[in-house]
């Protein structure tokens, strides 16, 4: 009898709290790709070659005013040129990133991937700088 | 007291009947499908079609199935075969067509692409050159296989080749889509590299690309540019010369360009210096337009090189010849 008159109470509680609904706007970050960038990894389609290429230097900046700079560049790249400008399609959710060399009228465009690695956002970038049958990633950290 | 000790021994029985049959239910469900190669051609010419056939069979042990055939060929990537392949199936439950697997279909063991996956789990079998891909096709139906039936099937494909004088091994590997490549239990997949395949024209002055046997000095990607990145590998376990003993080894190259100049990077240094990856094997990996100094607005028709010593001394060349090897550049 006791069992029951504590059992209903209890089940009537449970009941009106699974009723309650609690909404969270959850918003995507904005990926923020203003950073002096490093290669982590290379790879030719699909095969890592990270350990016998000169990448160790390689750097890219992309600045909040979207300009660009490369430094250190022993391996191909989208662009070749040292700056230029850069724009991203969506900040939110960017797919694709553009580079515009200063001294050129072409701009250059690989897609790209922004995942968290080790509590760091790292860059993705996927693009065939040669010959089209050629996929590359290169996979960039936030140099400090 | 004995009462418990005979329960127990009951007991024990049935656990060890448990592990007996979970077992044999294991080795059971292992080698539940089959993959042989029925024919494929030997000797193909270059833009003709290679013809292949391999038979598939597989077995519902579990429960009934419904679901596609994936049927993957490991080939060169300038045969660019996703494009270039017809795939037909003759089976005991249907015939009809394969077709690439569209974009965005996983592997669902690994959740990567197919083509990925299967290059994860098989490579380039024994083939010496890394540049092939896998392509994948699964039947364009699901088929029906009743629990407890085994279906045989047999897979006719034809590949329109490039226009590259190459020989390789092709590679085959099939599974089923619920079942992916999946390690948990081993037999839902299989794989199979064939015989050496020559695609090879009448025409004498043109390199053969040789995936089939190691090579001295070869190189990758088959189709670049400039602004590719180039492997050159250094095969020491080949060499006849006393340059495999050395502890460096150098590149000496020599591009020639479309306007008909001639670039060489012939210095032992940092730059020209192989890296060891292997027991006597060294690479260099590079980028030509910057390796070569190369002007804006000027292309590479082909490189020439060879290996050397610290000294220069000791230099080999092309099949342990005074020829330089050769590299063309061509981008398909």
């Amino acid at each position: 009898m006791l069992a029951r008159k504590i059992f209903f109470p209890v089940i009537m509680i449970m009941a009106a709290a699974s009723c309650s609904t609690k909404k969270e706007m959850m918003a995507e970050p904005v990926k923020d790709l203003n950073a002096t960038w490093h290669i982590q990894n290379v790879t030719r389609n699909t095969v890592d070659i990270t350990q016998y290429i000169d990448a160790a230097d390689f750097r890219l900046t992309l600045s909040p005013d979207n300009t660009y700079t490369l430094e250190g560049n022993n391996i191909p790249f989208l662009v070749n040129n040292a700056a230029g400008t850069w724009s991203s399609d969506d900040p939110q959710y960017p797919y694709n990133i553009t580079l515009k060399p200063a001294d050129s009228t072409s701009s250059f465009s690989g897609s790209i991937a922004t995942p968290v690695s080790k509590g760091q956002r790292t860059l993705s970038i996927t693009f065939s700088p040669g010959c089209h049958s050629n996929t590359y990633i290169y996979t960039f950290e936030k140099s400090n | 007291m004995q009462a418990t000790s005979k329960n127990k021994g009951s007991i024990r029985r049935k656990i060890y009947l448990l592990l007996f049959i979970a077992f044999a239910g294991l080795i059971i469900t292992a080698c539940v499908s089959t993959l042989t190669i029925v024919s494929q051609d030997a000797l193909v010419t270059p833009g003709d079609s290679a013809h292949m056939v391999i038979a598939l069979q597989w077995s519902e042990i579990n429960y009934d199935r419904n679901d596609r055939q994936v049927v993957g060929i490991c080939v060169p990537k300038s045969w660019n075969a996703a494009l270039n392949t017809t795939m037909t199936y003759t089976s005991d439950v249907g015939n009809g067509k394969l077709v690439v697997i569209p974009d965005g279909i996983t592997e669902p063991s690994t959740g990567l692409s197919y083509p990925t996956a299967m290059m994860n789990k098989f490579g380039i079998g024994p083939n010496y050159i890394n540049d092939m891909e896998w392509v994948v096709f699964w039947t364009d139906n699901k088929l029906f296989a009743a629990n407890q039936t085994t279906v045989n099937g047999t897979i006719y494909i034809s590949i329109k080749t490039g226009e590259d004088y190459l020989s390789f091994k092709p590679g085959y590997a099939m599974c089923e889509d619920e079942d992916g490549l999946s390690d948990e239990n081993s037999g839902y997949y299989q794989s199979q590299f064939g015989t050496c395949m020559e695609v090879i024209g009448n025409d004498l002055t043109v390199d053969v690309q040789d995936f089939c046997n190691p090579q001295i000095g070869p190189a990758e990607p088959s189709s670049s540019t400039l602004n590719d990145i180039i492997t050159i590998k250094y095969n020491g376990n080949l060499d006849t010369s006393a340059l495999k003993n050395q502890a460096n080894i150098y590149f000496c190259a020599k591009a020639f360009t479309t306007t008909g100049d001639s670039i060489e990077v012939c210095q032992p240094s940092a730059q020209t210096q192989l890296t060891p990856f292997d027991i006597k094997q060294w690479r260099i990996d590079f980028w030509p337009k910057k390796f070569f100094n190369v002007p804006d607005g000027i292309e590479l028709k082909q490189l020439q090189y060879y290996f050397t010593d610290q000294t220069g001394a000791l230099k080999t060349g092309y099949g342990n010849t005074d020829a330089p090897f050769k590299y063309t550049f061509k981008c398909k």
